[in-house]
């Protein structure tokens, strides 16, 4: 079977990213890792998450916390953005036609 | 394809130092920047702009060549080859492809660049981080289909570069429904996974139901005789029309529920949706003077 982890280590040589950004990200709850043998790893299904933290930290300059509050402001906004579908598919059957 | 000020993208004076610069990309970065901006289209594309020009300004060769051709970047060619002669800078020469810079996309996904940015300085901008990458990059494609093909499970076909896939769509399925198919996006480094393909389902409007959730609502006419008398009406569902007894004294709007000829629900085999008619009274107009007589004796019956 194929594995679908990756070792924080050959992780952070990949991206070229200090371990030390995954453990802050692991501290926060941000992210929660896989621990096996005492080994720490990142599933694949996380590295469109991590790709987007790495962009935003080392891109940005946005610090740990900074990610966090931006995380939660997002959830809001998706949140929000499904209200608003809901509200127009209301709003569109009440259209003439 | 038009000449496009990178200074004023960034906001910056012409003399701003590389830290002046990059602190203005940032700025702006963050406020524009996709992930920050969830389905804002505008968002995306003012990103774009931005990235483009840090991609141009933030490499001094590439920053050296915009400043020195300016608005004549179209003669850069020719610029380069009379600087070299000692020439005339705009006094003739071949154009030639325009050479340097190739290489991938941008750190951001920040994705195209302008026919501007590509014929100035030939291809996409550096790579940074990106270069590291291990996962494949996701891909995002849309596909639209018509208010019938999204009532029955299908299997078309796309293509997404270059590459045919046959994909299923359950039936069901809501607009602006992303479908994941993982390992379709583009391949990883360094064994690392594939990315993934999302397709955005697009369903079009139907000129007869309209949809909420897994329900359809239509309005019926039904003219001013059948509603007041009782009568029939033809009403058209997804599996063909059925006919609806209508009871006498049937009031304008009044809005009846069709058990299971609704839409059907996603990824449940056999469970439907209702539909739900709305009956719109018409009222007659144009009357003859006999109906307008008939019509003053009913009202005076009713009075």
């Amino acid at each position: 079977m194929e594995t679908e982890l990756i070792t924080i280590r050959d992780y952070c040589v990949n991206y070229a990213i200090e371990p030390s950004f995954v453990d802050a990200l692991e501290e926060s709850g941000l992210i929660v890792l896989t621990i096996i043998d005492g080994n720490k790893f990142l599933h694949f299904e996380q590295l469109v998450e991590m790709d987007r933290y790495i962009h935003f930290h080392y891109d940005l300059e946005i610090n740990i916390e900074g990610i966090d509050a931006i995380m939660n402001l997002l959830q809001k906004v998706r949140h929000l953005q499904h209200e608003i579908d809901i509200l127009k598919n209301h709003v569109h059957l009440h259209e003439p036609g | 394809m038009a000449y496009i000020d990178y200074y004023k993208v960034l906001g910056v004076d012409k003399k701003a130092t590389q830290d002046e610069i990059k602190k203005a990309y940032r700025k702006l970065a963050r406020k524009y920047h996709p992930d920050l901006n969830p389905k804002d289209k505008e968002a995306n594309k003012l990103f774009q702009q931005i990235n483009e020009a840090n991609e141009a300004l933030s490499d001094p060769d590439k920053r050296k060549k915009y400043d020195e051709y300016g608005e004549n970047w179209k003669h850069a060619d020719q610029y380069d080859q009379a600087k070299q002669s000692g020439g005339n800078p705009f006094g003739g020469g071949r154009r030639s492809s325009s050479g340097g810079f190739g290489g991938g996309g941008s750190d951001f996904g920040g994705g195209d660049f302008s026919d501007f940015f590509e014929s100035m300085f030939g291809g996409g901008g550096r790579q940074q981080r990106s270069n590291a990458r291990f996962k494949g990059q996701d891909l995002q494609a849309e596909l639209k289909i018509t208010f019938r093909e999204a009532a029955e499970t299908h299997k078309p076909t796309i293509t997404v570069n270059g590459k045919n896939l046959r994909i299923s769509i359950p039936g069901g399925i809501a607009n602006g429904q992303v479908i994941k198919l993982k390992g379709q996006g583009s391949p990883g480094t360094n064994g690392g996974p594939a990315g993934d393909l999302f397709i955005t389902i697009t369903i079009a409007d139907d000129p007869i139901f309209k949809r909420l959730g897994d329900d359809l609502y239509l309005n019926k006419e039904i003219d001013l005789y059948t509603a007041t008398l009782g009568g029939e009406a033809m009403v058209d569902t997804l599996s063909g029309k059925v006919k609806l007894k209508v009871p006498e004294g049937t009031q304008n709007g009044t809005k009846i529920r069709l058990k299971g000829k609704g839409f059907p629900v996603y990824k449940k085999e056999g469970e439907f949706g209702n539909l739900f008619v709305t009956y719109t009274i018409q009222i007659p107009v144009h009357l003859t003077d006999k109906q307008k007589e008939l019509f003053t004796q009913l009202r005076e019956l009713s009075m």
